[in-house]
């Protein structure tokens, strides 16, 4: 009876083809994809998205990943394609394979709607002190970079017209004209400013090695391009110009979009955002936290006593290693060893030749990367305490004929680890708050989590503040019992 | 059991704390060292049980016997003169984290291989011996000092020796509270164990001694009868650390 469920479910599965796994960055993502406070996850990509699957007949499964690490993933093989108005490049082209474009982007300069210097790209140049801001790794970037004009790079379109609008900081905004129309246009203290330039093609990048998927995803995109599905989409979401002729044809320019109020939801609906919407979210991304934090803590403790022993109680040979390790994690940045974890694994196991794939889960690279990092550090509180037992017990013990390794193990550890409770307990709290690199590695803690839904719903204080309260909910408590601890176990001596 | 130390050297870096030092021990005798401190005496109690390797010449404790090390690495923990002999120390050394009975009966049930109610039991004894049995379930750090001695001389007697060595254990105690130790200590020779004590206690020595030994610098000066050393004794050193000891 019970070994009948899992079979049913084998060949349910069976039934099924093979999911295809997509990946893109929800984060401050408009038009492209987003959270919307009522619709969940929207955006004209996830419509073309839904329109392929109807045509490769295959599910698709959305994975988060930060926009810097897409390209990355996809050649680490995180997933099967990435799209997320990435532009063809030649630079990109010589790393991973691009189907057909299913969109042609222009840049568009946003400035102020009260500006009065200047109107275009180039009046913004030869005006005194003006700084452009745009989107770190991005055409526009380089667009603005060759032209010699003073760049501030943003993570997201968000930070980049909020920073606008408050005046001071930007002159104006250029960047891909889709998220210009979604993020600027409703703004009525912002203005389109001249016409879009620079032409370039959005398309979906495969996995390097996977021409059959180009293929696929090819013949899909010329069907829902032939069926008028594409058009529908791109003028549902106000993206639909003439110069969508290119890629469509067949169909032709009618007449000039309006800016749908229905399709641009950002900036109106952000008080739709109420805390019932996001608080689920916010604690699901704590639980990771929690998950991240007991399983990092476990591999630093599992790894820190026998570290510390080594370093104690070994061979010359055994004690420099364990030395060595100790110097060379506490004085590595996490982050530089997380980035190593999860991008450099992969790429050593496939130049060495080597058969094993070392392309490992986000949550794992980052308990390995927390793990080894506190593993330094629990092995020098360990190694500390350890040695503040006073040599009395030891010769207590030996005078009453136990061993070594058993007077350790029965008198010297227990102890030990009482004076080690209190710095220990103190570091799992440090490493509590640490665990917020990990969005490094495009695992969606609490931090991730939340800066995800600050850039969706511009709530950054709001949202903020209560991602404070999440993590304090869970620090305080556990310093008090640092402190506690400290108190109940200090004063007990022999 | 019979003590034989034979010509023991020992020194720390360049200084020689024990210098060709000779004593015998008879079996059942109890026997008290004095000297003046840093003579040596507490160095030789730990070497005569192995906790510190000696340079040169011969200890014999019973059969057992303990070598020079030679300069080899020493271990405090390989010697088997520790299955005779038995050690209080000055500061009780009691393990914190364990309560009374459990501090008595950590090393028979783990080296003697007892069970554990036939370990509780021995322990419950001795306890009532040393008059601690109501104070089974409490933890080092409830005790006074002098209950806190009796608890380390339980547990050392838990492991059945011949022979105990006490190092200064009344030293760390309150003077109201010496004597339930040297009580203790008095009943335990009334039964037949050897007992060899550093300690100041010279009522005591007079009282309890089989013979008192003086050292200094790493040497026996004199010893004899408790009366002869105490009260008499020939080398003018002693009478001066005596009285001063009195005053």
């Amino acid at each position: 009876m019970i070994l009948q469920i899992p079979l049913m479910l084998f060949m349910a599965l069976a039934q099924s083809p093979t999911p295809l796994i997509w990946a893109g960055d929800e984060e401050g993502g408009a038009p492209y994809m987003f959270l919307d406070s009522k619709l969940g996850r929207v955006g004209f990509e996830l419509d073309i998205i839904n329109a392929l699957e109807e045509e490769l007949k295959r599910p698709i499964e959305f994975k988060q990943y930060s926009f810097d690490s897409l390209i990355p993933g996809l050649i680490k093989g995180d997933f099967d394609f990435a799209m997320n108005g990435i532009e063809i490049t030649e630079e990109r082209q010589q790393s991973v394979l691009f189907s057909k474009p299913y969109y042609i982007y222009r840049q568009q300069l946003v400035i102020r709607a009260d500006e009065k210097r200047f109107t275009t790209l180039l009046g913004c140049k030869n005006t005194q002190n003006t700084i452009v801001g745009t989107m770190d790794g991005t055409q526009s970037e380089k667009l603005l970079k060759q032209a010699n004009i003073p760049v501030r790079t943003y993570q997201s379109p968000t930070e980049a017209y909020a920073d606008l609008i408050s005046g001071g900081r930007i002159d104006a905004v250029f960047l891909d004209l889709p998220i210009a129309i979604s993020y600027a246009l409703p703004d009525k203290r912002l203005l389109l400013s001249g016409q879009p330039t620079a032409r370039g093609l959005y398309a979906i990048a495969v996995k390097p090695n996977n021409q059959a998927l180009v293929n696929q995803i090819n013949s899909a995109l010329d069907s829902i391009k032939a069926n008028g599905k594409l058009r529908s989409i791109l003028v549902k979401w106000n993206l639909w110009d003439a110069y969508q002729e290119e890629i469509s044809p067949g169909f032709f320019f009618e007449e000039e979009g309006k800016p749908d109020s229905a399709s641009i939801t950002v900036f109106e609906e952000n008080k739709a955002w109420t805390i019932a919407r996001y608080l689920p979210l916010l604690l699901e991304g704590t639980l990771v936290t929690v998950e991240l934090t007991l399983s990092s803590f476990s591999l630093a403790l599992l790894l820190g006593l026998p570290l510390s022993l080594a370093r104690l109680y070994g061979t010359p040979w055994l004690k420099s290693l364990a030395l060595l390790y100790i110097e060379f994690f506490r004085g590595v940045p996490v982050l530089l060893l997380l980035f190593f974890i999860y991008f450099g694994l992969p790429a050593i196991a496939e130049s060495s030749g080597l058969n094993i794939s070392l392309a490992l889960s986000p949550f794992f690279s980052a308990t390995l990367g927390l793990g080894l990092n506190y593993a330094a550090y629990e092995a020098e509180t360990f190694r500390a305490a350890i040695q503040s037992v006073p040599q009395g017990q030891w010769e207590a013990a030996a005078s009453l004929g136990m061993d070594k390794t058993l007077t350790f193990r029965r008198i010297i550890l227990p102890q030990a680890l009482r004076i080690a409770l209190p710095t220990t307990t103190n570091d799992l709290v440090a490493l509590f708050k640490d665990t917020s690199i990990a969005s490094a590695v495009a695992l969606v803690e609490l931090n991730k989590q939340y800066q995800i839904l600050a850039k969706s719903s511009l709530k950054f204080v709001e949202i903020g503040l209560i991602t404070a309260v999440l993590y304090l909910a869970l620090s305080v408590p556990l310093g008090r019992l640092a402190r506690t601890l400290e108190k109940k176990l200090a004063p007990e001596k022999r | 059991m019979h003590i034989k130390a034979q010509d023991i050297r020992k020194a720390f870096g360049e200084r020689p704390v024990l210098d060709g030092l000779n004593l015998e021990v008879a079996s059942g005798e109890t026997v008290v060292i004095i000297g003046p401190s840093g003579s040596g005496k507490s160095t030789f109690l730990r070497c005569l049980n192995g906790l510190q390797s000696i340079d040169s010449g011969t200890i014999e404790v019973g059969d057992h016997k303990l070598e020079a090390s030679n300069g080899k690495r020493y271990s405090p923990f390989s010697s088997d003169v520790r299955k005779v002999q038995g050690m209080i120390f000055q500061d009780f050394n009691l393990f914190p984290h364990m309560s009374v009975l459990g501090n008595i009966t950590e090393a028979p049930s783990k080296v003697l291989k007892h069970n554990r109610n036939d370990a509780r039991n021995i322990a419950l004894e001795l306890l009532k011996k040393v008059g601690l049995e109501s104070h089974a379930n409490y933890y080092p750090a409830q005790l006074s000092g002098g209950q806190k001695q009796r608890v380390a001389i339980a547990r050392a007697l838990a492991m059945k020796p011949k022979v105990l060595l006490c190092d200064e254990v009344t030293s760390s105690l309150d003077p109201e509270l010496k004597h339930e130790v040297l009580d203790v200590l008095e009943k335990l020779k009334s039964e037949g164990m050897t007992l060899l004590m550093v300690t100041h206690e010279i009522g005591f020595a007079k009282k309890a001694a089989d013979k008192v030994v003086f050292i200094a610098e790493g040497k026996v000066v004199e010893e004899g009868p408790p009366r002869q050393i105490l009260e008499s004794p020939e080398n003018q050193r002693i009478r001066t650390f005596i009285s001063k000891l009195m005053s």
